[in-house]
């Protein structure tokens, strides 16, 4: 059950999450060695008086006080977030980069999280059912391997035979660069369709194998369940057994498990992203860290963690609304 | 090693010794073909400078050649051979592994132990901390981190420990709470035990086989989260790791001079440890406390 009570602090347990997770990103360049104005002068070899411009136009030669004042004014009480201008985009704001980019990873993240645990539930139920046969100890053991091969491993492995190899599906970016679509129209899907696969399938392979092993964990120990049983006796069909009443009630601790894969997850779309210059947060982000775009490092992390913790959220309240017996 | 194991725990006449647990896990039958594969990796790492062919930094032959008896797992895009690169990034990949794996069983433990110990604000304060790290995606930070550092092995450990240790804290703040309330832990205060005496000799072997099972897990993140910075150009190019072979062969173009085997073989190694630690830990689990099932 769920009640007003649990949904208040759970909600409010999330937000401060959320408010730490902005107070991290406004620490972590500072305790960084270098202030990014440093490095930025170096490379370009400016004079110390335009130094000394530069810091004051980003506002770095203000207390650490004032800076942090600036910056949750600037980022939690604006709307849209105010991170100012990429350093390696200029003059393109940060917040127009993001909202540019989060729609792709979202896509990618979305669809692969579904395929991912029908995927995962299906293979672990059926492990469970024929427990002992071959195909139980095929699916178990090759999901033990497919714990620990990279996600990156298996985008290369994908690009390298579909791409390469025969030549079925391209492996870089998320349209065709020469088509040119009037906003949303069937042949536009068709592309994102097309060019999605790759992607959507290396973040699948790399990460249903969690959910195999956990489903049919949870499935094994339903069908030891008296109801089983009970349902067995009085000549309920197989496949209704299967289904209905053994994995209907082994399905929903598999959702934690999303909880706990999200940010994992996260970094796997990194990679994904990287592997197929897919121009989403991840190819966003990593681009700026290996640039040294602070303000477009803030902006992304902030996204990434906005994202993470609402899904962490949802699911949770979800989890509780989907099971009964599940009381705060 | 104490005579008595945690709750729910196989009889035992000869005791929880380490060799009965060696043996045990020999008898395992996933426990023994994961010994073996660990075995064979490991022997690799130790014998990398005698078992490899050519320098593997080193440009001797074409670039690009397809495997042949001179190179067996071919060139790469300035003609290093990458059988020799393979044999030695296993070294650097296992120590990697290793090394990082043992620095989170100290960090997590430590901060699990203590959270659930002392308890209160105490407990508030630290696991607080460690949500915010286990809910934030991991891999970001450690990019951004490992650029900041700069590239080098020892960076790259201090990354992969920095933000690896909060499940292990989780887990062990949570069997640290039920030994806690266990009249053993209550006798040793009575008796005039301290704080610490009591954490690392009365709790600490009571969460031991729980602590062994998970940190020989973590060597899988660790070398997984090792192989993915590498692969993002972030490894030591002096020290190379599996990860690193992979970065290179997707930045010269691998795809397309036919580097299957220069594709595959790093990847099938990270795999391959990967199950072989998945099956010793699986066993070690079932061993320990086989009301635990591993998955």
């Amino acid at each position: 059950m769920i009640t007003a009570r649990y949904l208040v602090r759970r909600t409010l347990n999330s937000v401060l999450a959320f408010v730490v997770a902005v107070v991290f990103i406004f620490i972590i360049p500072r305790l960084m060695p270098g202030s990014p104005t440093d490095q930025f002068a170096s490379q370009y070899r400016l004079p110390g008086p335009v130094v000394a411009e530069l810091k004051e136009m980003f506002g770095l030669d203000k207390s650490i006080e004032t800076q942090f004042v600036l910056y949750i004014k600037n980022v939690l009480l604006t709307f849209p977030p105010n991170f100012g201008l990429s350093y390696n985009f200029y003059p393109a704001t940060v917040w127009s980069l993001l909202a540019q980019a989060l729609p792709w990873t979202i896509f990618l993240l979305g669809t692969s999280s579904i395929l991912t645990a029908i995927l995962g539930v299906a293979l672990g139920m059926m492990s469970a059912w024929y427990r002992g046969s071959k195909l139980e100890a095929f699916i178990s053991s090759s999901s033990m391997f497919m714990l620990s091969v990279p996600y990156f491993w298996v985008a290369m492995i994908l690009v390298l035979f579909f791409g390469v190899f025969l030549r079925l599906f391209p492996f870089a970016g998320a349209v065709s660069p020469s088509a040119v679509y009037n906003g949303f129209s069937i042949p536009w899907l068709f592309d994102v369709l097309y060019h999605g696969a790759l992607p959507v399938l290396t973040l699948t392979i790399g990460s249903f194998a969690s959910y195999t092993l956990i489903m049919k964990d949870n499935m094994m120990a339903t069908l030891g369940e008296d109801y089983i049983l009970t349902a067995e006796a009085k000549g309920v069909k197989r496949e209704d057994i299967m289904i209905k009443h053994a994995a209907r009630n082994a399905v929903l601790p598999v959702m934690t498990l999303f909880v706990l894969r999200l940010g994992f997850l996260v970094g796997g779309s990194i990679l994904t992203e990287t592997v197929f210059s897919y121009p989403g947060i991840g190819l966003l982000l990593y681009g700026a860290v290996t640039g040294l775009d602070y303000p477009l490092i803030q902006g992304a992390f902030f996204v990434l963690a906005f994202t993470v913790i609402l899904s962490t959220l949802v699911a949770d309240i979800l989890y509780t609304v989907l099971d009964p017996r599940i009381r705060y | 090693m104490p005579s008595e194991t945690t709750q729910g725990s196989v009889k035992r006449k000869s005791g929880f010794g380490v060799t009965v647990f060696a043996v045990d896990v020999w008898n395992h039958r996933r426990g023994r073909i994961g010994v073996l594969i660990a075995a064979f990796f490991l022997a690799i790492a130790l014998f990398a400078p005698w078992l490899a062919p050519y320098n593997p930094y080193k440009f001797g032959a074409l670039p690009y050649l397809q495997p042949t008896l001179e190179h067996l797992l071919g060139t790469d895009g300035i003609g290093r051979d990458i059988l020799s690169q393979l044999l030695w990034g296993t070294r650097i990949s296992l120590l990697i592994g290793f090394v990082v794996a043992v620095s989170v069983i100290v960090i997590g433990a430590s901060i699990g132990l203590a959270a659930a110990y002392y308890g209160g604000l105490m407990d508030e304060l630290l696991m607080r901390f460690t949500d915010e790290l286990m809910v934030l995606p991991s891999l970001p930070l450690m990019i951004w981190m490992a650029t900041m550092l700069g590239q080098s092995m020892w960076n790259t450990i201090i990354v992969l420990a920095v933000f690896g240790w909060p499940s292990m804290a989780r887990m062990v703040r949570s069997e640290t709470l039920s030994v806690k309330q266990r009249p053993f832990v209550d006798a040793a205060r009575v008796s005039g035990a301290s704080d610490l005496r009591i954490m690392a000799q009365i709790i600490l072997p009571n969460v031991a086989p729980l602590i062994v099972a998970n940190g020989i897990l973590s060597i899988i993140s660790a070398i997984l989260g090792e192989a993915s910075l590498s692969f993002l150009g972030l490894g030591d190019p002096f020290n190379m790791s599996w990860g690193t072979i992979l970065y290179f062969a997707q930045i010269e173009g691998a795809f397309y001079n036919n580097g299957w085997a220069w594709i595959l073989a790093p990847g099938l190694s990270i795999a391959a440890i990967g199950l072989a630690i998945t099956f010793i830990g699986s066993a070690i689990t079932d061993i320990a406390n086989p009301r635990l099932r591993s998955t």
